[in-house]
């Protein structure tokens, strides 16, 4: 028990000193002011992280074991690249939050709440609802335009052309997210070749004056994460026992009750993959609301890029972006919890 | 309301509901199924008569599954009609059906457990959740399966998951019980127990089965009526007996018990002359082939002697000597290179069973037990100019069991 806790605690131990140390460095480094340090550091973190951890790895295997049966070495390269760009700056992001700002960019460090105290203010607050509405909207409506693709595919497509309509799915990726949401900003704006025509033909008034609105920050949201919930759905789908939909029916559930009952009950964690995995990101989104929105459409992304970007409010934007990570951490935790809870029901 | 009758037979078993009035619960009237290019089913008539026990027996890919499908309701006959209970079912979907399938994979719901699995079809007829409950658990009881309620169907064994596939469908007290070679995945010990097992559940229901199997043996052994399919038609329907002893086609012959199959010469309408001079009485005729041509003959095992002392029969050499429980399993290698199988009694043998294989002995074939199956094939004679002297490739009697 013993030999078996004690290399994961000394690795801990390790991490967390080794973090200590580098959050020290900063503050006193960023106190003489030298910009260039917090990257330099970050990847200096890198050196010392992957010691610690190889050497309590090491350790674990010179007992003639590996850590919980498992070789977790096989953890180390993807562990080391979190902690040096995920854990690290997070601590950054809450050194930043506690300290205050006077000026124009000028920090001090220490430990004071005024930054949370604005991040909560009201102009976040209604911002970050507005983002919440918006990605929940904007997921929804990615379901209901993504599921019946996937289904489709998974179910009817012949087997020998799946491969290549899933490849047709991910073709936007192919060009430049920034190109392929320029591209839309003319589709939507008044000016786009299609309205005059319809104009002409009398079938429409006006054209529908998308552009800069919520609307089309929305139809953004969706068309660009379309792929990324299609994908998941799909494997869900491609791995779904279609006799047990004709065993439901067979024993008197109406087509729709199969679907609910066995269908969607089976394939509900790829569903709930798909749904996180759009809606993580779009409740972060802000190139989408800047260009489509052209300014007008505030998500919380965006007031969290000017206060680091455009007003060099480091607290204030940190302290929005750790609450940002809470909320959505929430969000994760659902995940997770119903994800172990389907596995240990039937072994996905 | 209808449905609920159904129900109440459980309780009650052997009272049938007044409504039950056509002779035949399944009727195939000229049905054919065909996908793109491939004709599952070729215009098939078939009757199942009330509450029989009735196989479709055919090799793989043959049409048995396709032919369920259709009595489920799964498919839509591409021409034809299908009558459930005397009653156009074509356009009846398959959840008003009064019909349930054990499927080849069970298709057990593995999000469900086994009393859930078991009560599904119930609930969707809305039945309170008490009498589910009760109304699972005998019918759990019936096939034999207690103490795994509240399993996963992935923590049973494939038996059991297949007792389960049996109850769920069973508890609903179906018109019709479909069932897809339900005993395909199991090893042959639990495969005898449960062909036994499923005999005994049908006497005890009296709901009319139709049993999809491509295992001769299992289809002689458990059927009132046995239906032979063979590139989506069926040749023979008949009751096991008629279907072993007097096939009406030659795929009937070859594919339902073992039979040796020799070549010779059609001389007269009921004789024929194999290669080595032998003349054979044919007692039937399956495929008419003109006298005076070449002609496939068949011969069970059974109908064959090997003796150790010159008589009538044809000589030639022991290859190979099995005791097959009560039985004795002899290869004689003929003088042509034919090789013929042969059993009989132990009791009654004619040779002993310490034979030395290569020991030169004499075959007889009693006198009409030989059928003509056909002219000789003519892909041989095209292949190659000799083939009608060389010997005829040796035939393995045990054929059928390829098409597993
Ligand atoms: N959904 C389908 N699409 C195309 N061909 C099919 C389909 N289902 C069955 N077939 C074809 O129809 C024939 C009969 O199939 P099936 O009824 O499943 O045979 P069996 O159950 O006797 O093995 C086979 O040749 C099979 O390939
Ligand atoms: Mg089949």
């Amino acid at each position: 028990m013993i030999q078996r806790i004690y290399p994961r605690a000394l690795g801990g131990a390790a991490g967390l000193s080794v973090l200590a140390l580098g959050v020290l460095l900063y503050v006193g480094i960023g106190r003489l002011g030298l910009t260039l340090a917090p990257s330099l550091l970050l990847v200096l973190c890198t050196v010392p992280l992957y010691l610690a951890a190889s050497i309590a790895f090491g350790a674990a295997r010179r007992r003639g074991r590996r850590i919980g049966d498992y070789p977790l070495s096989l953890a180390l390269p993807s562990a080391t690249y979190f902690g040096a760009f995920f854990v690290v700056p997070t601590v950054f992001l809450a050194v930043f939050a506690v300290a205050s700002t006077t000026g124009y960019g000028v920090i001090h460090y220490g430990f004071s709440l005024d930054a949370f105290r604005t991040a909560l203010g009201s102009v976040y607050r209604e911002a970050f609802f507005r983002t919440l509405r918006m990605a929940a909207v904007g997921t929804v409506l990615t379901a209901l335009v993504g599921y019946p693709l996937a289904y489709w595919i998974a179910r009817y497509a012949p087997a020998r052309r799946k491969g290549l309509l899933v490849a047709l799915i991910l073709l936007p990726f192919l060009t430049s997210f920034l190109a392929r949401t320029l591209a839309m900003l003319l589709i939507l704006s008044d000016s786009f070749v299609a309205w005059h025509v319809l104009k002409t033909l009398h079938l429409i008034g006006d054209p529908p004056h998308l552009a800069d609105t919520t609307t089309a920050v929305q139809i953004g949201l969706v068309y660009n994460y379309l792929p990324l919930f299609i994908l998941p759905v799909f494997a869900a789908l491609e791995r779904m026992d279609w006799s047990l939909v004709n065993a439901a029916q067979d024993l008197g559930a109406s087509g729709f009750t199969a679907f609910r009952e066995i269908t969607l009950r089976l394939t509900a964690p790829g569903l709930l993959a798909g749904v996180l995995l759009v809606f993580i990101p779009m409740m972060g989104e802000y190139v989408i609301p800047f260009i489509l929105g052209g300014g007008r459409v505030d998500m919380a992304g965006n007031l969290i890029t000017r206060s680091f970007l455009e007003v060099s409010n480091y607290p204030v934007g940190s302290a929005a972006a750790l609450l940002m990570m809470g909320a959505l951490a929430v969000f994760l935790a659902v995940y997770i919890v119903l994800s172990v809870r389907s596995e240990e029901q039937y072994g996905a | 309301m209808a449905r609920l009758i159904g129900i109440r037979r459980l309780e009650q078993p052997g009272r049938a509901p007044a409504q039950r009035v056509a002779e035949h619960d399944v009727t195939f009237r000229e049905v054919s199924k065909v996908y793109d290019e491939t004709v599952a089913l070729d215009r098939v008539d078939l009757e199942v008569r009330r509450g029989e026990f009735l196989s479709l027996l055919g090799p793989s890919g043959c049409g048995k599954t396709t032919s369920l499908k259709l009595v489920a309701g799964f498919e839509r006959p591409t021409s034809g009609d299908v009558l459930i209970a005397g009653e156009a079912a074509v356009d009846v979907p398959p959840h008003r059906r009064d019909v349930n399938t054990v499927f080849q994979s069970y298709a057990l719901f593995p999000h469900l457990t086994v009393v859930d699995n078991v009560a599904y079809g119930l609930k969707q007829r809305g039945v309170s959740r008490r009498e589910r409950r009760l109304l699972a658990q005998q019918a759990l009881e019936l096939v034999d399966l207690r103490g795994r309620e509240h399993h996963r169907p992935a923590q049973l064994s494939g038996g059991q998951q297949q007792r389960v596939a049996l109850a769920r469908a069973l508890v609903l007290r179906p018109r019709v019980l479909l069932l897809d070679e339900p005993l395909g995945a199991l090893d042959h010990k639990l495969r005898q127990a449960m062909q036994i097992e499923l005999r005994r559940i049908h006497d005890e229901v009296g709901i009319t089965f139709v049993f999809v199997t491509h295992d001769q043996g299992e289809a002689i052994a458990m059927s009132d009526r046995v239906a032979v399919m063979n590139n989506g038609r069926i040749e023979q329907l008949d009751d096991p007996q008629r279907i072993y002893d007097v096939p009406a086609t030659p795929f009937v012959a070859e594919f339902v018990g073992d039979m040796n199959v020799l070549e010779g010469l059609r001389t007269a309408a009921d004789r024929v002359q194999l290669d080595d001079g032998t003349l054979l009485h044919v007692g039937r005729v399956l495929d008419e082939a003109p006298a005076g041509g070449r002609v496939r003959v068949g011969v069970r095992p059974e109908h064959t002697l090997v003796v150790q002392d010159e008589g009538s029969g044809r000589r030639g050499r022991l290859e190979a000597v099995m005791v097959v429980g009560h039985e004795l399993q002899l290869v004689v290698v003929m003088e042509d290179g034919t090789k013929v199988v042969s059993r009989q009694s132990r009791t009654d043998t004619a040779v002993g069973e310490a034979l030395e294989p290569g020991t030169r002995v004499w075959l007889e074939i009693a006198p009409g037990a030989a059928v003509v199956l056909g002219p000789a094939q003519p892909a041989q004679a095209d292949a190659a100019p000799l083939a009608a002297a060389a010997p005829s490739p040796a035939r393995n009697p045990q054929r059928k069991e390829k098409t597993a």
